[in-house]
């Protein structure tokens, strides 16, 4: 008996150990072979990238990204990155960013826009399938898009839109409240993703939450909560079906540990490089290391509502304090470019080599001084736990010091932060990352527009009049010189009133295997593994 | 096999230097609180929080005796200015745990009955949630700061403190001079602190020495995590979470905030021991 049961506990261990064994290296579809051993799945692990060159496009794509998302619903996501990247697999909008940054037509075939940019007139293409093979219609777009703006979520991108209307089966128009030149690039966010009209109606309103409909690339097949996304090319992809046909998205939390599993060959991509572990990936010749200017910069943001920051004297002392290049040496381990103007580098209106008033600790000090505080002035800075602002926090206690700015670093959890920084504007100063997922330089703008205060839209509680024309009148602008003119007067009229100040842009740090083709780094984070395909 | 004719506290030492182990930890103890008392003496205080790019991330050296972290500061003087913060917390926490765990344990043994139950069933609701994650449900509602760190530290500590005061306490409640004491109308208040707790002060020596050690992982934890001592201040498990992403290409940098925090707990765990075998009259020979 005792035999017995001590057999059947070896036996539950030795399944346990087999269990553990297969499931973190490979995607469960791609076992075709008879039923493997133990001892099988631990060598497909380490053989990964041999068998890779045998293989070519069988062989599964394992792309890590660091946090699991709550939904899938492209129209119920607030924030920005992973959520993004893992949708832009499955769902698509009408227009769609190229990794270069244009703008082309995606889901819209061909588009009118009223010379006034009032409205647009979007003729649907043809021949596209959602994911449950239903062809996709004008029908389904104008309910998307409905859908986009009802729930609330998406303000920033469907703000502008008045009505969407069915003109006929292929044809839609988009009425706007006002003109709005970046029309276009709304309409290419998932903010607008198109989904499945019939599907949502029959299956309730939550079923996107874990089972998207949509007509991207990849088919979702299975969600391992807390582990993985395991997706298949779909077949009837209008462009044609993927060159690699499973892949998996796999959520490693920290960042060194994917970096490990990277080298190891656990996993063939990943974003979020660690800047400590980039000489590591640099020096491996079996991975890559794929950098570029991200789409968001960190800054200084000031309370310019009430509190001490409340004058500009103060705000100007930290202009004339900090040193951005002894914050980019350290923080991002070199791993960034000073930015000094107030529009993310990437955008092309972002002036070029902006003029900042140079660093003078004497008269910053004077400033402190004739502000009232000529014994200097404790203030507690609310900081992120996580070492990108954390970092960056440590040396401005340093660089302010002198000037007589003593802050007290308070480290919290995101979650608080943004509720006291972003939606109450409890705060004085805080250092904050400014990122956008798509490219317009009214989506940077738009968080100094005075009517944006309060509710998390502008919290830099800036409310200056020559700023916000300047703000509205870029909305009609179509690109141009005119536009690049406009923006530089704007980002002058920041720096003038001192309203934040810009430090660094950060830099994508991507890291994949050797033998991955068409990996590129995103400014906006637009990583289709639809443009993937192993090297033989 | 005692000489007869020693005192009290005499015997104790007595049989606490007969435990090599607990001595060379009180040597090696000892060292660490006067570094820590005399920092400022031995090491510039500039050198703790001032940052230098040009500096950062150097081997150990002649100048840089445990090299320099990612901002340029040197490892060495952030170590011994840790040693500070380290213990003053702890120490001010257990003491702060003692007072008002031993107050509470103490009175529910004295007074037993309904006093009793209601006092030990609250500590035990305190003990059935893991005391780190008390401590970080503290310090995440009242916000993240040394004071607040010492709080937290407190209320997750206080109930073990309960425990065992009521523990020893329980069978001296009934003796003799105890009646007698009461039998004099001496009042409760003097009852426990001058007769009582005078003759529970062994275990609570211990278990103070030990909760000390405990105490110092979990600050080390929590600061780990951010929800301790707040940067640039140094303390020993932030500089371990500062150091871990770094940990692949400059190891030596996690090295001395993980061994100064293995050795001062062991430190603390061998002097325990010790004490406990020099102060239990039974374990006389």
């Amino acid at each position: 008996m005792k035999k017995a049961i001590s057999l059947a506990l070896a036996l539950c261990l030795l399944l346990t150990l087999c269990a553990c064994g297969s499931e973190a290296p490979k995607a469960p579809e791609e076992e075709k072979d008879s039923a493997p051993a133990e001892n099988e799945s631990v060598l497909d692990t380490l053989d990964s990238g041999t068998e890779g060159e045998a293989a070519s496009d069988q062989k599964p794509l394992r792309f890590r990204l660091k946090t699991e998302p709550n939904t899938l619903d492209p129209h119920k996501t607030s924030g920005t990155g992973d959520p993004q990247v893992i949708q832009y697999q499955m769902y698509e909008s009408l227009f769609r960013e190229e990794k270069d940054g244009t703008i082309v037509p995606a889901l819209a075939e061909s588009y009118e826009l009223a010379e006034d940019s009032t409205f647009i007139v979007i003729h649907v293409r043809q021949g596209v399938f959602f994911h449950n093979d239903t062809p996709m219609t004008a029908d389904d777009v104008v309910f998307s898009l409905n859908r986009a703006i009802e729930t609330g979520y998406n303000n920033a991108y469907v703000g502008a839109i008045d009505n969407v209307e069915k003109v006929d089966d292929s044809t839609i128009k988009i009425n706007l409240k006002y003109a709005y030149a970046p029309i276009i690039t709304c309409l290419s966010t998932l903010s607008t993703a198109i989904v499945s009209k019939d599907y949502v109606e029959t299956n309730g309103d939550d079923i996107l939450t874990r089972s998207p409909m949509g007509t991207g690339p990849y088919k979702l097949e299975d969600w391992v909560s807390g582990d993985r996304l395991v997706f298949k090319a779909y077949p009837k992809y209008w462009r044609g079906e993927a060159q690699i046909k499973d892949a998996s998205i796999i959520f490693i939390s920290d960042n060194t540990a994917a970096a490990i599993s990277l080298e190891t060959g656990d996993i063939d991509v990943m974003t979020n490089l660690s800047t400590a572990d980039i000489p590591t990936i640099k020096e491996n010749p079996e991975l890559q290391f794929v950098t570029g200017p991200a789409a968001s910069q960190l800054l200084v943001t000031f309370n310019n509502a009430s509190g001490v920051f409340a004058d500009a004297r103060m705000r100007e002392a930290v202009y004339l304090c900090i040193d951005r290049q002894a914050i980019v040496d350290v923080a991002a381990d070199g791993y960034g470019v000073v930015q000094t103007a107030p529009l993310d580098s990437v955008l092309v209106e972002c002036p070029k080599d902006f003029e900042v008033p140079e660093m003078n600790v004497e008269r910053a000090k004077e400033l402190v001084a004739e502000a009232g505080y000529p014994e200097g002035i404790t203030i507690s800075m609310p900081t992120i736990d996580n070492g990108t602002y954390s970092k960056p926090a440590t040396l401005l206690k340093e660089q302010l010091a002198p000037c007589g700015i003593n802050i007290d670093i308070q480290l919290m959890e995101r979650a608080a932060w943004d509720d006291m920084v972003i939606y109450n504007t409890n705060y004085e100063l805080a250092i904050w990352a400014l990122p956008i997922t798509a490219l317009d330089s009214d989506f940077c703008a738009s968080k100094f527009l005075g009517a944006n205060c309060g509710g998390g839209g502008n919290f830099s509680n800036c409310s200056i009049e020559e700023i916000d024309e300047l703000i509205l009148r870029g909305r009609f602008l179509p690109l141009g010189p005119e536009r690049t003119e406009n923006y530089l007067k704007f980002c002058e009229a920041i720096r003038d009133n001192f309203v934040v100040c810009p430090i660094y842009t950060n830099m994508r740090n991507n890291a994949a295997s050797a033998h991955l083709g068409g990996v590129y780094p995103s400014a906006t984070l637009h990583m289709y593994m639809y443009d993937y395909y192993w090297i033989q | 096999m005692e000489k007869k004719g020693r005192s009290q506290s005499g015997a104790i030492w007595f049989r606490f230097q007969k435990n090599k182990l607990a001595l060379i930890s009180l040597v090696i103890l000892g060292a660490i609180v006067l570094a820590a008392l005399f920092a400022n003496v031995l090491i510039d205080p500039e050198l703790v929080t001032t940052t230098n790019s040009s500096l950062r991330l150097q081997t150990p050296s002649a100048e840089h005796w445990f090299g320099t972290d990612l901002y340029g500061r040197d490892v060495l003087a952030r170590i011994v200015y840790g040693a500070r913060v380290s213990l003053t917390v702890s120490v001010t926490a257990v003491f702060g745990a003692l007072i008002v765990g031993g107050l509470l344990g103490a009175v529910a043994a004295y007074f037993g009955g309904h006093v009793e139950n209601i006092i030990m069933r609250i500590m035990d609701i305190f003990m059935a949630i893991p005391s780190l994650v008390m401590a970080i449900a503290v310090v995440a509602a009242l916000g993240a700061s040394t004071v607040n760190l010492v709080v937290a530290l407190i209320v997750a500590r206080a109930p073990q403190f309960a425990r065992v005061v009521r523990s020893a306490i329980l069978p001296i409640r009934d003796l003799e001079y105890v009646e007698a004491a009461t039998a004099c109308g001496t009042s409760h208040r003097r009852i426990i602190l001058r007769h009582i707790l005078p003759n529970v002060l062994g275990p609570i020596i211990v278990q103070t020495t030990l909760q000390m050690g405990h105490c110092i992982i979990q600050i080390a934890g929590l600061s780990f995590v951010g929800l301790g001592i707040q940067p640039p201040t140094p303390e020993w498990g932030s500089m371990l979470s500062e150091a871990r992403e770094y940990m692949r290409r400059y190891s030596f940098l996690v090295v001395p905030p993980g061994l100064a925090i293995m050795i001062t707990v062991f430190c603390f765990n061998r002097i325990g021991d010790g004490l406990r075998d020099a102060l239990d009259p039974k374990l006389k020979n």
